[in-house]
C-alpha cells in the first residue's frame, strides 16, 4: 500500500504549518486550525500527533511519553503510526530525541536547545470554565481581561483553603496570554519558564495549537498571599531506584497493601539505575 | 530518496528554528529549479509555507507566476490584505509594513508575513535583537537600511498585533524576526 511520508497529505500539513509558525511568534495564543481525521478518534492526542507529523522527518529521533511511560497503549500506538509512515528511530531517551510528543509530563531531562516537545492538549482554553462562549473568551484574551481565570483559583482558596488544580494550572505567558499548559503536573510548570527548547501544544478536538518559544517568561498564576506551589515528594523515596526529587507516582503494593513510591518518568528512571549499575559494576 | 515533501520537510523545520530563534541564522542548502531572481532560500520558503488557500502579493513578475504555478496560491494585485508580501529589498516601499494586515486583538494570527530577499545576512548595519526565543540578546549584520525597522518598529509596538518578517539573503541564509522581538540599532 503506498502511503503519504508522514501519514498527512502535503495540504494539511501546510495548514499545519503555518498555524504553528504563527502561534510561536504569538506565545500562548491559541492559533485555530483545521484539525485533519486521522486513524485514532480526537482527544487521543490527535493535536500532538498532527504537530508531530507536520514537523517530523528522516533525520528525526522520535520519543514518544504517555504520562512519564514510553510503553504504555497510547504511546506505542502514535509512535507506531508515525514510524510505520515515516521510518524515523526511535528512541526512550529524553537526551538523544530530537522530537519528543507527550502526553501530560514534561520530561524530567531538561530540553536542549533546538529540542522539541510537543504536548497533547485536552483542552486549550483556561477560561472555559468560567465563560461557556469560545467568542467571548477569544475578546477575553483579546482585551487580557483574566480576572476570570484568578477568580476560579480564589474560589478553591474560598472552598478548600488552598488552591486544588493540580494538573492544567494555568499559567501566563510573555506577560500576555494566560495559557493552559496541557495537563501537566504544576510540578512541570516551572520547567517551561526560559527553557532551552521549544515546546508546541496541540488540541486535535478543540482545533488549536499554541506554542512556547524557547527562552520565555512563563509564570503560573498565583497570588500574593498564596504563592504558587509545586507538589512536594521531598521526604518520599522511589522503591525502584532510590531517586529523589523527582515527580512521583504514589501506588499500592497489592499483596501487602503498602503504599509506595515510584519515579514517573520511567526512562529517565532506568537511565539513573544504568548509570548506577554501571557504577556499582566499577568498585 | 529525496523529494518536494523531504524538502519542503526540511525547510519548514528550520524556518521553526529560525522562527523560535530570532537572530539565529539558518542556511538553506535544500535544491530547487529557479527560474527567478529571488534566491532558492526565498523561493524554497513560499513554496514550503504557500498552498492555495493563501493570498500573496509580489511585485516582481516572474516570481508571481512561479509562484502561482509552483504552489496555487492566489496573487493579489493589492497587498493591503495578503497573507504573505514577497519582495526584494530595493523594492521596499513605506506602504509594505504600515498599510497591511496586522490582525485584530481577538485573531492576531491574521497578520501579514513580509518575506523579504536582502543584499546580506552578517554583512552590514548591526541590530541588537531581544524578546522570546533570545536568552539574553543576539547581535545581527543585515543589509538592511534602519528606517524600515523604524516602520516595522511603529507597527509591531501594539503586541500581539503585528507583523513577522522572514528575511533570506543571496547565500541562502534565512532569519527571522518575529512581531515579538525588540529590534535596537547598535
Amino acid at each position: 500500500m503506498s502511503q503519504n511520508f508522514a501519514f498527512l497529505d502535503e495540504h494539511s500539513k501546510k495548514e499545519i504549518r503555518r498555524k504553528t509558525l504563527k502561534a510561536i511568534v504569538i506565545p500562548g495564543y491559541q492559533v485555530p486550525f483545521a484539525s485533519r481525521e486521522l486513524p485514532i478518534a480526537r482527544g487521543w492526542g490527535t493535536g500532538g500527533l498532527q504537530l508531530t507529523l507536520s514537523l517530523v522527518g528522516q533525520e528525526d529521533v522520535l520519543k514518544v511519553i504517555d504520562q512519564g511511560s514510553d510503553e504504555s497503549v497510547n504511546a506505542v500506538n502514535i509512535r507506531n503510526l508515525i514510524q510505520s509512515t515515516t521510518g524515523v528511530e526511535e528512541t526512550i531517551h529524553s537526551g538523544e530525541a530530537t522530537l519528543i510528543q507527550s502526553r501530560h509530563r514534561i520530561p524530567e531531562v531538561p530540553l536542549k536547545p533546538f529540542q522539541i516537545l510537543v504536548l497533547q492538549v485536552p483542552q486549550p482554553e483556561p477560561l472555559r470554565v468560567v465563560e461557556a462562549s469560545e467568542r467571548k473568551t477569544k475578546m477575553l484574551h483579546g482585551d487580557k481581561e483574566y480576572s476570570g481565570a484568578f477568580i476560579k483559583l480564589f474560589e478553591q482558596i474560598m472552598k478548600y483553603g488552598h488552591i486544588t488544580d493540580d494538573a492544567d494550572y494555568p499559567v501566563m505567558v510573555n506577560d500576555r496570554y494566560v495559557m493552559a499548559p496541557s495537563p501537566i503536573p504544576r510540578f512541570d510548570n516551572p520547567k517551561m519558564n526560559h527553557n532551552d527548547g521549544l515546546i508546541l501544544l496541540g488540541a486535535g478536538r478543540e482545533k488549536k495549537i499554541h506554542a512556547v518559544p524557547p527562552y520565555t517568561k512563563v509564570e503560573s498564576l498565583a497570588f500574593e498571599d498564596y504563592p504558587f506551589e509545586v507538589e512536594q515528594f521531598d521526604d518520599k523515596v522511589c522503591r525502584e531506584s532510590g531517586l529523589t526529587g523527582v515527580y512521583m507516582d504514589e501506588l499500592q503494593d497489592e499483596e501487602t497493601g503498602e503504599t509506595y513510591y515510584m519515579t514517573n518518568d520511567t526512562s529517565y528512571m532506568l537511565e539513573k539505575m544504568n548509570e548506577g549499575a554501571v557504577n556499582n559494576a566499577k568498585q | 530518496m529525496n523529494t518536494i515533501v523531504h524538502t519542503t520537510q526540511q525547510v519548514y523545520r528550520q524556518l521553526v528554528n529560525a522562527t523560535s530563534r530570532p537572530g539565529h541564522v539558518e542556511l538553506i542548502t535544500e535544491e530547487v529549479k529557479n527560474y527567478t531572481d529571488f534566491s532558492n532560500a526565498a523561493l524554497l520558503a513560499a513554496m514550503t509555507l504557500f498552498d492555495n488557500e493563501v493570498t500573496f502579493y509580489t511585485g516582481d513578475q516572474t516570481m508571481k507566476k512561479e509562484l502561482k504555478v509552483l504552489t496555487g496560491a492566489i496573487a493579489d494585485e493589492d497587498f493591503s490584505a495578503s497573507d504573505f508580501i514577497v519582495l526584494k529589498e530595493e523594492g521596499l516601499k513605506k506602504e509594505y509594513f504600515t498599510n497591511v494586515l496586522k490582525g485584530v486583538l481577538i485573531s492576531p494570527e491574521k497578520s501579514a508575513t513580509l518575506m523579504i530577499d536582502i543584499e546580506s545576512i552578517g554583512k552590514g548595519r548591526t541590530y541588537r535583537l531581544s524578546g522570546p526565543g533570545i536568552k539574553e540578546t543576539t547581535d545581527i549584520q543585515l543589509s538592511l537600511a534602519e528606517e524600515w525597522f523604524n516602520h516595522r518598529n511603529e507597527v509591531c509596538k501594539e503586541f500581539p498585533l503585528g507583523i513577522d518578517l522572514m528575511m533570506t539573503d543571496k547565500n541562502n541564509n534565512l532569519i527571522v524576526i518575529p512581531r515579538t522581538t525588540k529590534v535596537e540599532v547598535l
